[in-house]
C-alpha cells in the first residue's frame, strides 16, 4: 500500500542514528537507534535492529533488541526479541522465546475484578 | 540491504551515520555521514553538515556537503552552504548559495579551448578579433555597358551614302557597311574599357546588355529598280 511506504520511515541495518525522532508515521529499525522514539504509528525493531532509547508509538514490535521504558497501547514481544526497562501498555504479547525485564504497567478496563457494588473503584 | 527513508512528518534531531542508502522526506537536523547514496526528496529537508558518497538533491540542504563521487542537484533542489564533490551536476532550476567546488574539474579534457577559425583569415589558429572588420572584399570588373558607339548609327561611310545608285558601287558598298557594322569582339572589348566610366560598387541600377537597335543602314539587298526611300 503505497501510504503505508509513504509513512514508513527505515533505519537500516548499517545505519547508527542518535538522537530524537519524533512524528507521524511507522518505524522500521534494522540498525541501532540511540535518543529518544516518539511516533504515533508502529515501530518495529527487526531481528538485527537494537534501540537504546524510550520508545513512546500506538504499537511497538520487537523482534530485536530494546533497551528502554516502552510506553505504547500494544507491545509484542516476538521469539527473538527481548526488552529491557519499564513497559507501560494497554495490550501485551510475549511470545515463546521473548525476554522481558522490567516493571510492567497495563492500564485496562478492571472489568472483572469489580463487584457488583456499584460507582467504586477496586484500587490498591 | 534495505534502503534507510526519514518518513514525511517524521523529524529526526541527532546525527546519522553508517552505510548505505538514506532517503529524506521529512527533516533532519544534525549531521549525516553516510558512506553510501543520500536522496533529499521533495519536502524533505537536512540541516547540517553532510558527508556522503553521492548525493541526489530534490529537497533542501542546509549545511555544508561534502560528495565524495557525484553530487546531482536536480530541478527543485536547494542548497544553503558549501558543496564540494569529485562532479557535480546541475539541473535548470537547482538554486545554491555557497561556493561550488568540482574537484575534478583540472582532469576535464579540453580541445583547443578559445581559438577561433575563421575562413579569411591570412594565417590559421587564432585569428583576428571579432571587433576588426572583415578584409575588404576584391574589386569587381566594372560590369560592361553599351558602348555609345553600338547605339550610334554606324560608320561614316553609309550617312554619306545618301543617294546609292543602282551601280555596282552601291552594293559595294553596303557590303563594306555590312563589315563595319559588325565589329570584331575584340574591338568592342578595347572600345568599352576605353570609354566606360567606373561605376561605384554596390550602385543599384541594373545595367542592361548591349542593346542592337535597328539602324539606318541597308540591311539587305535591293532589286535594281526599286527606288531608294528617303
Amino acid at each position: 500500500m503505497k501510504q503505508t511506504e509513504r509513512l514508513l520511515g527505515v533505519i537500516g541495518a548499517h545505519l547508527l542514528v542518535r538522537g530524537t525522532l519524533h512524528g507521524k508515521g511507522d518505524l522500521l529499525v534494522e540498525g541501532r537507534f540511540e535518543g529518544e522514539i516518539a511516533l504515533d504509528g508502529a515501530v518495529s525493531i527487526a531481528a538485527s535492529g537494537a534501540v537504546v532509547a524510550p520508545v513512546n508509538a500506538e504499537r511497538v514490535e520487537v523482534d530485536g533488541e530494546v533497551i528502554g521504558p516502552v510506553k505504547a497501547r500494544e507491545l509484542s514481544v516476538r521469539s527473538q526479541g527481548l526488552v529491557r526497562g519499564d513497559v507501560q501498555v494497554e495490550r501485551l504479547a510475549i511470545e515463546d522465546g521473548g525476554g522481558i525485564d522490567g516493571a510492567l504497567e497495563m492500564s485496562f478496563d478492571e472489568v472483572g475484578f469489580e463487584d457488583t457494588r456499584p460507582g467504586e473503584d477496586a484500587e490498591s | 540491504m534495505r534502503p534507510s527513508h526519514i518518513a514525511v512528518g517524521q523529524h529526526l534531531v541527532g546525527d546519522v551515520s553508517g552505510l548505505g542508502e538514506l532517503s529524506v522526506a521529512g527533516t533532519v537536523e544534525g549531521t549525516v555521514e553516510l558512506d553510501g547514496h543520500l536522496i533529499v526528496l521533495p519536502g524533505g529537508i537536512v540541516r547540517g553538515p553532510v558527508r556522503a558518497r553521492t548525493l541526489t538533491l530534490r529537497g533542501s540542504i542546509e549545511g555544508n556537503v561534502h560528495v565524495v563521487e557525484v553530487a546531482k542537484l536536480e530541478a527543485a533542489g536547494k542548497l544553503i552552504g558549501d558543496l564540494t564533490a569529485e562532479k557535480v551536476t546541475a539541473a535548470m532550476g537547482a538554486q545554491v548559495r555557497g561556493r561550488v567546488r568540482m574537484l575534478g574539474a583540472d582532469k576535464l579534457q579540453r580541445t583547443s579551448g578559445g581559438t577561433v577559425m575563421t575562413p579569411w583569415s591570412s594565417s590559421g589558429g587564432i585569428a583576428a578579433p571579432l571587433s576588426a572588420a572583415p578584409a575588404p572584399l576584391p574589386q569587381l570588373s566594372a560590369p560592361p555597358t553599351p558602348s555609345p558607339n553600338l547605339l550610334a548609327p554606324p560608320s561614316r561611310e553609309l550617312q554619306t551614302l545618301a543617294a546609292p545608285t543602282l551601280s555596282d558601287t552601291s552594293v559595294k558598298v553596303l557590303r563594306a557597311t555590312a563589315t563595319e557594322r559588325a565589329p570584331s569582339t575584340v574591338a568592342l572589348a578595347a572600345a568599352n574599357k576605353a570609354t566606360v566610366p567606373s561605376l561605384p560598387i554596390g550602385a543599384p541600377t541594373l545595367i542592361p546588355p548591349p542593346a542592337v537597335f535597328p539602324t539606318f543602314a541597308r540591311t539587305s539587298v535591293r532589286r535594281k529598280d526599286e527606288k531608294p526611300g528617303a
